[in-house]
């Protein structure tokens, strides 16, 4: 599984990439910041680190499920516009076990680039804050664990939801089709009302991560089974 | 006892309401070179893709090397070197890059292999251009290189010539014959071109929508017997009247103003030129004549199965 991961990074550099992500994470991270902190009136308290979690959360998992569904063109979908699939598939590899690694390194690389750009983000605003304080008092070792917590549940259902749209590109073949989806649930997923996110929402997080993981046993079903023409 | 890289039995394919392959039994023996002839949408390019496991088929078997494929087979797919349909590489990867995945893939690990095959398919030049920079001969020498790349047991071409220049075809040709000879390659050549396909293989197969319709060794085809005796002659009234009132033939026809062919092969020929000859009937040419591989072909195409026009006479 390793090799096949290996020749998926040579085929599609995808480090370059994340760390590409990993910055705009960081960048709107900051920017929201400055601009709720420059703000005549604040509409939410964001001196709040709880809040300021949340906003930076939301930031996160809108950017990289967009990011994951670039991924899932690039590393699956593509094979199938430019048929290089056939090819692929005449490997003794194995079907199943060439896109478990594609789907491996994608959910690798989207977890590692949330979390990598929400620590950067996140020392970001602490560094900040030690230049300009807007915080009430500083941030506790024991408030950065839960918080850390709090991210990596995050980052395995942002991981896992980000393989929904793959089921629409697949069946329509369509690379609009899976980035249109890829949006509209990204969106969907990080929308927010009157305060209450429905990306903090752990039972709405969880049951779409689900979804994912269905997605992920149906497509590995779907690929076995398809037959690979032109 | 014969060893067979590919054997079928009763392959069908459908897709909806489309028979793309009707009960397909083929039998390409090991170290043979076998040319599958058939017009477009003859179903060829189908045949091979089941054989690789990309489609599965509605129904029928599969033995690859004397061995049944059911599903997913590596060990077999390993063995097998294909260019099936239009060649597809990662365009923005280049020459080398791309073969060298491909032996990354097949875990062929061999440090002259590559630029071995970059010399004989005459790629070298272009060994660190992107795919997507390369003219259609250049690519269809990439994926001639990429088939061929791991010296398979068996190798499955579809339309290899096309879209290669004169040089690349007697390259490929010159090839083909090497990895056959030398290494007992079993090669599948499918596609319409009888010429560059009667030039290489032992047997062929004839598959007419999605049927098979004949499977014969060429060597049986060049000894057939005579076809029918072709008779050019400057006075085609008199010949007739010779053939017709003294040696009583009636199956001949006359083909144009000069040419009359004979079709009654049991005749002794020299008993016709003979005849002709006294009675001072002018011969430019008397030729006995087997039926060429395109002339094969075509009657087949009009016919259908050879058995089943014998069993029905």
């Amino acid at each position: 599984m390793l090799r096949l991961m290996q020749l998926e990074m040579r085929k599609t550099r995808v480090w370059r990439s994340a760390l590409v992500v990993i910055m705009i994470q960081v960048l709107l991270a900051l920017q929201m910041l400055v601009a709720f902190l420059t703000a005549p009136v604040l509409e939410f308290p964001i001196s709040q680190p709880d809040l300021l979690f949340v906003v930076m959360l939301s930031i996160s998992k809108l950017v990289v499920m967009i990011y994951g569904a670039v991924l899932l063109n690039w590393v699956v979908l593509r094979e199938y516009t430019e048929g290089t699939i056939g090819q692929l598939f005449l490997y003794p590899s194995g079907r199943r076990a060439v896109l478990s690694a594609k789907l491996l390194l994608i959910g690798v690389t989207v977890g590692v680039t949330m979390i990598l750009g929400m620590a950067l983000a996140g020392y970001a605003v602490l560094a900040l804050d030690a230049v300009i304080t807007f915080l009430p008092s500083r941030v506790s070792p024991s408030q950065i664990s839960k918080y850390a917590v709090q991210m990596l549940f995050h980052v395995v259902t942002t991981v896992l939801m980000s393989f929904i749209p793959l089921v629409v590109g697949l069946l329509r073949k369509s690379q609009g089709a899976l980035l249109l989806s890829a949006i509209v649930l990204a969106l969907v997923v990080n929308s927010n009302n009157d305060g209450y996110s429905l990306a903090t929402e752990p039972r709405v997080q969880t049951a779409l991560a689900l979804c994912g993981l269905l997605v992920i046993g149906y497509t590995l079903g779907w690929v076995a089974q398809q037959d690979v023409t032109d | 006892m014969t060893i067979y890289a590919i054997q079928t039995a009763r392959l069908s394919k459908r897709y909806g309401n489309q028979q793309v392959l009707s009960n397909v039994s083929l039998h390409v023996r090991q170290g043979e070179v076998y040319g599958l002839l058939g017009a477009a949408n003859a179903g060829k390019t189908t045949l091979l893709r089941v054989l690789t496991g990309l489609v599965r088929p509605s129904s029928g078997e599969i033995a690859l090397f004397d061995q049944p494929m059911q599903g997913h087979a590596p060990a077999l797919l390993k063995r097998i070197g294909a260019l099936i349909g239009t060649p597809n590489f990662y365009e923005h990867l280049s020459v080398a890059e791309n073969l060298d995945l491909h032996a990354n893939y097949l875990g062929y690990y061999n440090r002259n292999a590559l630029n071995d095959s970059l010399e004989r398919f005459r790629l070298g030049d272009v060994r660190d251009t992107p795919v997507r920079k390369l003219a259609l001969d250049q690519k269809q020498r990439l994926a001639l290189a990429r088939a061929t790349f791991t010296q398979p047991e068996l190798l499955l071409l579809d339309q290899p010539v096309n879209g290669l220049d004169p040089f690349g075809i007697r390259d490929l040709r010159q090839l083909l014959r090497q990895l056959n000879q030398e290494f007992g390659t079993t090669i599948l050549l499918a596609g319409h071109l009888l010429n560059e396909i009667e030039q290489l293989a032992d047997t062929i197969g004839v598959l007419k929508n999605g049927a098979l319709i004949e499977e014969v060794a060429l060597d049986t085809l060049r000894s057939a017997p005579t076809v029918y005796i072709e008779i050019v002659t400057s006075e085609p009234s008199r010949a007739c009247f010779v053939l017709e009132q003294q040696l009583a033939i009636r199956q001949f026809r006359l083909h144009d103003e000069k040419r009359l062919r004979i079709y009654d092969t049991e005749r002794d020929a020299n008993q016709i030129l003979r005849a002709l000859v006294l009675q001072d009937i002018p011969i430019e040419l008397f030729q006995q004549r087997t039926q060429t591989l395109e002339e094969y072909i075509l009657q087949l195409s009009h016919e259908g199965r050879r058995d089943a026009a014998v069993d029905a006479a």
